[in-house]
């Protein structure tokens, strides 16, 4: 795993042969798309997109939501103890 | 009625034509998965109930003479990355070996809604995570033009149910290339769509910013129903584009003439296999002969795409996979009298070695210290990709590359090899990067009898135009896949 890990690692390092110092990163693709229209260029208009009205929904009833767990006490999910003495 | 070789068209009119039942369609796909599937092993989950259900309400609207929709009928395999309400889901995994999902993938509704008939699920590699099916927490798939090789992956299920005859079409998610490349080990069609035309609603994420729904079928037409039926925005997916959908099959049969075809010199370079280079060759000069312009042209950073991939999708992976806790669904492992030790024991047990290899890379490559060099680097790097791209597509309408360096491989002949088996997709993770369509279509056979696919890429949202140009090199090739 280690050899592994490590050779993908030196094949990564590759990207170091680009001078990227002027690129703006791109995480998402609809970011392209406003790149190449010309929109402007802040953050809320770049994702302008994603927003919706903020109106409530039917969610997963209650003991759906809790069908696939491995242990509850049916009303919640089951863990072990979180904070130790 | 020899089923294998249905198309959807087919399959619908033998249902509204009254040669056949939706119901006797599915009893014969079920008795040849039943004698064909256990070679090649593309199923992890049938699901009969839901089958007959929906086989039943076809025949029903088929007996009152009413109009049947698109897909009515057809006999269709999910991969198994997608949820489907009351039916097992395991994305490959043993973490999620029992998990019940509780509603419905988008596509799964959507298809069901065009009168598609789900036959079960296909196995993959697990969480989309491989490009061989290899990486299956369950068990290998092989190809059903050859045993001894894969099938490709990670969608290598889908792609062997569709070559095989155990459904008429299916879906896939392509994330660096797990439609196109299973598409062209198999010898069938393979698209995936522009990021944002499909809704990823119930995909289980592997990397959300290039993971793309998407279907595989014997035809161009197929591929092209098939995205009708699933394409579009959707509330639930906040990445879907907002953009009229196209009546794909409208440009099925439309001509070339006239078309400009890009040809990437950087993809015709070392490692390419001399006989993927003649077929993938031969069906440009097809596409010469039907009118269209074929143009050099150069994809300057393709070289960087691969290590840019791994760093992305690795991060956004190890991201997602932190929701599987033991907690909410799916494995837990022993008796841990902590919570940290119930994580650790439940992912140890529940993952398998490649997932745990991706994880460990992404999270790395998202921690403090060293985000800026790699993470932020790459993403910088994938802009310079989507732009090469752009710039291409400022001269061409569309662009021709094979779509592997190689034929099918044989099983383990790269699994010790992680690096090897990433280099599979060295054709297919820059359009995944750049948020591009792009199609796989057969475009020849290696002198063993084994598939080629040639790959042809197109603009954001131009699926239309890419469908145009795989028709009519599928009409001009058909000669030389029988």
């Amino acid at each position: 795993m280690l050899k592994d890990l490590n050779s993908i690692l030196g094949y990564i390092d590759r990207l170091n042969q680009l001078d990227t110092s002027d690129v703006q990163p791109m995480a998402q693709v609809a970011s392209r798309y406003d790149e190449r229209s010309d929109k402007h260029k802040d953050d809320l208009n770049l994702f302008a997109y994603v927003m919706r009205a903020d109106e409530p929904r039917p969610s997963l009833p209650h003991v759906e939501a809790l069908r696939n767990a491995p242990a509850t006490d049916g009303a919640f999910f089951k863990v072990p103890k979180v904070i130790e003495r | 009625m020899n089923i294998e070789l249905l198309t959807i068209d087919s399959a619908r009119t033998s249902v509204l034509e009254k040669e056949t039942t939706a119901t006797a369609l599915v009893d014969a796909f079920y008795a040849r998965i039943a004698t064909e599937d256990g070679a090649i092993g593309a199923y992890l989950t049938l699901c009969k109930e839901r089958a007959y259900r929906q086989a039943a309400r076809i025949d029903a609207l088929a007996d009152k003479g009413d109009a049947l929709p698109p897909l009515a009928g057809v006999p269709v395999a999910i991969k198994d990355v997608f949820t489907t309400k009351d039916v097992r889901t395991t994305a490959g995994s043993k973490i999620l070996e029992n998990f019940i999902a509780p509603y419905d993938a988008t596509v799964v509704a959507k298809l069901e809604e065009a009168g598609a008939i789900i036959l079960g699920k296909t196995n993959c590699d697990e969480f989309a995570m491989g490009s061989s099916n290899e990486n299956s927490g369950f068990h290998p798939v092989r190809n059903p033009r050859d045993h001894s090789r894969v099938p490709g992956g990670s969608s290598g299920g889908s792609a062997a149910a569709v070559a095989a005859g155990t459904a008429v079409a299916s879906l896939g998610s392509d994330t660096g290339g797990s439609i196109r490349q299973p598409a062209a080990f198999c010898g069938v069609v393979g698209l995936m769509p522009t990021y944002g035309r499909v809704s990823r609603y119930g995909l289980i994420a592997f990397a959300s910013s290039l993971d793309h729904p998407g279907p595989f079928g014997k035809t161009v037409k197929d591929v092209a129903i098939m995205l009708q039926a699933i394409a579009g925005r959707d509330p639930l997916d906040s990445t879907t584009a907002d953009v009229p959908v196209p009546n794909f099959c409208g440009h099925i049969g439309q001509p070339v003439d006239g078309m400009k075809i890009g040809v990437p010199l950087e993809y015709f370079e070392d490692g390419l296999d001399a006989e993927v280079r003649a077929a993938v060759e031969f069906g440009m000069q097809e596409l010469v002969n039907a009118g269209a312009e074929v143009i050099p042209i150069s994809l300057p950073h393709t070289a960087y795409a691969i290590p840019t991939y791994y760093v992305i999708a690795t991060a956004e992976a190890s991201s997602n996979l932190a929701r599987f806790d033991g907690v909410r669904y799916g494995l837990r492992s022993g008796e841990a009298k902590t919570l940290s030790e119930m994580y650790r024991r439940t992912r140890d047990a529940g993952f398998g070695a490649e997932v745990k290899r991706r994880i460990m890379l992404g999270t790395y490559v998202l921690s403090a210290g060293y985000y800026d060099a790699y993470y932020l680097k790459a993403q910088r790097v994938r802009s310079l990709l989507a732009r090469d791209f752009d710039q291409a597509f400022t001269t061409v309408d569309a662009i021709i590359t094979p779509t592997t360096p190689t034929v099918a491989f044989k099983l383990g002949e790269k699994t010790d090899d992680p690096l090897a088996m990433y280099l599979a997709d060295i054709y297919t993770v820059t359009a995944d990067l750049a948020g591009i369509p792009a199609i796989s279509i057969p475009c020849g056979k290696s002198k063993e009898g084994l598939p080629i696919g040639m790959q042809i890429l197109g603009k954001h949202f131009d699926e239309a135009s890419i469908l145009r140009v795989a028709h009519v090199a599928e009409h001009a090739l058909a000669s030389r896949l029988v």
